[in-house]
């Protein structure tokens, strides 16, 4: 057999295997190297802002959770505001609560922002304190332009749903959250 | 130490008849570690490398059952990211064509399989372009290494590009032999250099900047070296490859440029890289990232959270908060940070035999065989990189052509130590360099028996156009032993 015959046949049993390649099955990714991206803490609809307020502008949600304050249980959200800068990121947060029922106080200080219920305006527990600052540093077009911090109302999860344990889509990171207890990650 | 050489030297076989010896020795060393490597899961990035390679053999399936391919799946498991090129996994795609669930026994025999026979291929054209002594010192060094041969079951890229990469050496040294003696390189080399760097890169990016040298040097060699018309005609050879090149690179980038939403060239994983690296990692999310999760993914689920807040690519927004975690490093930082990566770079190159392990652990027989290939690594592998350092502040001017190539191991040994300075190194980086690591210390060694025995006639008589580019290259290799002193010197002071 010359080189040319065993090139050709050669090249015929390739040819043959990847016509019928479709009849060995599928191969199957496992996709892992690329994790589908959890959903967004405030759209998941697992733990909602007061009144159902809806933010409007460009953001992500950071680290959410409960704290102790003065002896009072309080829901801490924060969060970094996209593409705006501090006054208009406080504007957007203000006409959102706005939007939702809520009446701005006049005297914030020492927060930028104390809004209150309309019909509760005396309910402490149910007043929101944001506090807005502009990251130091930045460049000029830096799409990330600053953290706003919510004080709210504790909430209880929406809904029972897996996603609302899950601290990559809500945020509510456990303060002994342990990496190696992570099965997926351990993977890695 | 050259005394030592000296009388091994004269012991030793024919390159020709040690060549076969070595390749013997590299198969049966292959068949023992295998079992060590046989039961490992994918490991790390491998995952992306396998699932790459799955999500090809299902376009080949697809393209040759006459289907459309699955758009998303390829997106999804071959760009991913974009972090790495998938030279990688079009190697592994033929294996799950043929076997779509392949078990983990079956990748690492088939990963084994495809380096052996690269490291053949290799060997013969090395033999042919730079004489069956370097095929057999190639065969020594690394392919003896137990490391290195454990590496040759993964499918991490880092060995087979440095493969690859010797190999685009010898082409390129035999074109300049052309080029001395007044031929233009035919279209069918030019197509043969532009296909060897596309496969470098392909199958490890961090190969570009080395890429980039060495076409180069070839270009200006031709343009220096030639006159006229074949001045004219290598011009033409040069465009082909480059378009070969380009032409090949353009359906990853196109792929992974439309998937990402920004122009990607080769990967996307540098500003991350340098991030992390240099800069302060409690600033790399514009604050902490995330608590949960390895070092890289914290930082790219987060500016793909911040490209869906912004409709921004993901890629883009890594840059910005690569620019802002870096921006207070200072030159002292920066320096210690190198010395690190300089230290994981070059002086762990055994530690994958303790990364992959089947899921269950070793055995102790496993756990005794693992000792002994990462003792057995050291020992091999520091004289060789001992001689590698030596050699490089060096130079050689025994013969014009070892001056050629020891200016084009210089060359391409600095512009792949590049890669030390933007990243976190690890024990496999050094594997793309191991093969030049062999050219740079066996050239030395050389150097060093032939300065000392034959006194009187250092060197051989050239004239004409040798003449000169013998002359022209003495600087040019004085400057790069220097230029690596140099940084050395420069970098220690800083770190200081």
């Amino acid at each position: 057999m010359g080189r040319r015959t065993v090139a050709l046949a050669g090249t015929a049993v390739v040819l043959v295997v990847l016509l019928l390649s479709h009849r060995f099955g599928r191969a199957e990714p496992t996709g892992d190297y690329r994790p589908r991206l959890p959903d967004d803490a405030l759209a998941t609809g697992c733990f909602p802002l007061p009144g159902g307020a809806h933010l409007t502008f460009a953001d992500q949600v950071r680290r959410d959770g409960d704290v102790e304050v003065d002896g009072e249980r309080r829901r801490r959200l924060v969060g970094q505001y996209d593409e705006i800068d501090a006054p208009a990121a406080l504007d957007a947060i203000v006409g959102d609560f706005e939007d939702a029922g809520f009446i701005a106080s006049g005297r914030p200080a020492p927060y930028d922002a104390v809004l209150r219920r309309r019909g509760a305006v005396h309910d402490r527990a149910q007043v929101v304190r944001v506090s807005v600052q502009q990251l130091p540093g930045i460049a000029a077009d830096s799409l990330v332009r600053g953290t706003f911090e919510l004080d709210l109302p504790v909430v209880r999860a929406a809904k029972d749903d897996p996603v609302c344990s899950d601290p990559k889509a809500t945020k509510r990171w456990p303060p002994d959250y342990d990496v190696e207890s992570d099965a997926h990650d351990r993977a890695r | 130490m050259t005394g030592l050489v000296d009388r091994v030297t004269a012991r030793l076989p024919r390159p020709e008849v040690a060549l076969v010896w070595l390749i013997a020795a590299h198969v049966v060393l292959k068949v023992l570690i295998f079992p060590l490597a046989m039961h490992a899961p994918a490991y790390n990035d491998e995952q992306q490398y396998y699932d790459g390679a799955r999500a090809l053999s299902n376009l080949v399936r697809d393209v040759f059952a006459f289907h459309s391919p699955d758009g998303a799946e390829l997106r999804h498991n071959v760009v991913a990211s974009g972090w790495f090129m998938p030279g990688m996994a079009i190697l592994m795609a033929p294996l799950f064509v043929v076997c779509p669930d392949a078990a983990d026994w079956a990748c690492r025999g088939y990963l084994g399989l495809a380096n052996l026979l690269l490291l053949l291929w290799a060997v013969r054209s090395v033999r042919k372009r730079l004489g069956p002594g370097y095929a057999a010192l190639l065969v020594a060094f690394p392919a003896l290494l137990p490391s290195w041969i454990f590496m040759s079951f993964t499918a991490y890229g880092d060995p087979p590009s440095g493969i690859v990469l010797i190999v685009l050496v010898a082409h390129v040294v035999d074109m300049l032999r052309r080029f001395r003696a007044g031929e233009p390189p035919a279209l069918k080399e030019a197509l043969q250099l532009g296909l060897l760097a596309t496969a470098v890169l392909y199958l490890r990016s961090s190969t570009s900047i080395v890429l980039a040298v060495l076409g180069g040097i070839t270009l200006l060699a031709a343009l220096v070296l030639l006159k006229g018309v074949q001045r004219w005609r290598a011009l033409g050879a040069a465009g082909l490859a480059g378009v070969v090149f380009l032409v090949l690179l353009a359906p990853w980038s196109i792929a992974a440029s439309d998937t990402l939403g920004t122009r990607v060239v080769t990967t996307t994983t540098v500003p991350i890289s340098l991030a992390n690296t240099f800069g302060d990692r409690e600033q790399v999310c514009f604050g902490r990232c995330d608590p949960d999760s390895f070092l890289w993914f914290r930082p790219l689920r987060y500016a793909r959270e911040v490209g869906r807040a912004t409709g921004e690519s993901e890629v883009d927004v890594e840059k910005q908060m690569s620019d802002y975690a870096l921006r207070d490093v200072t030159t002292e930082h920066y320096a210690r940070q190198t010395w690190w990566n300089i230290g994981s770079y070059f002086f762990v190159p055994a530690n994958f035999v303790r990364y992959l392990t089947p899921p269950e652990g070793r055995s102790t027989l496993g756990k005794v065989s693992e000792g002994v290939v990462f003792g057995a690594t050291y020992v091999y592998y520091v004289p060789w990189f001992l001689l590698m350092l030596v050699s490089m502040l060096f130079v050689q001017r025994r013969s014009l052509e070892a001056q050629i190539l020891d200016t084009l191991t210089k060359l391409s040994l600095l512009t792949l130590f590049v890669q030390p300075f933007v990243h976190v190194a690890g024990s496999r980086y050094w594997t793309t360099a191991g093969p030049l690591f062999m050219v740079a210390a066996a050239g030395f060694v050389r150097e060093h028996q032939v300065r000392r025995r034959d006194r009187e006639k250092e060197r051989e008589h050239l004239s004409g156009t040798d003449a000169t580019l013998g002359r022209w290259l003495r600087p040019i290799q004085v400057a790069l032993a220097g230029f690596f002193g140099l940084v050395l010197v420069v970098l220690g002071v800083l770190a200081v």
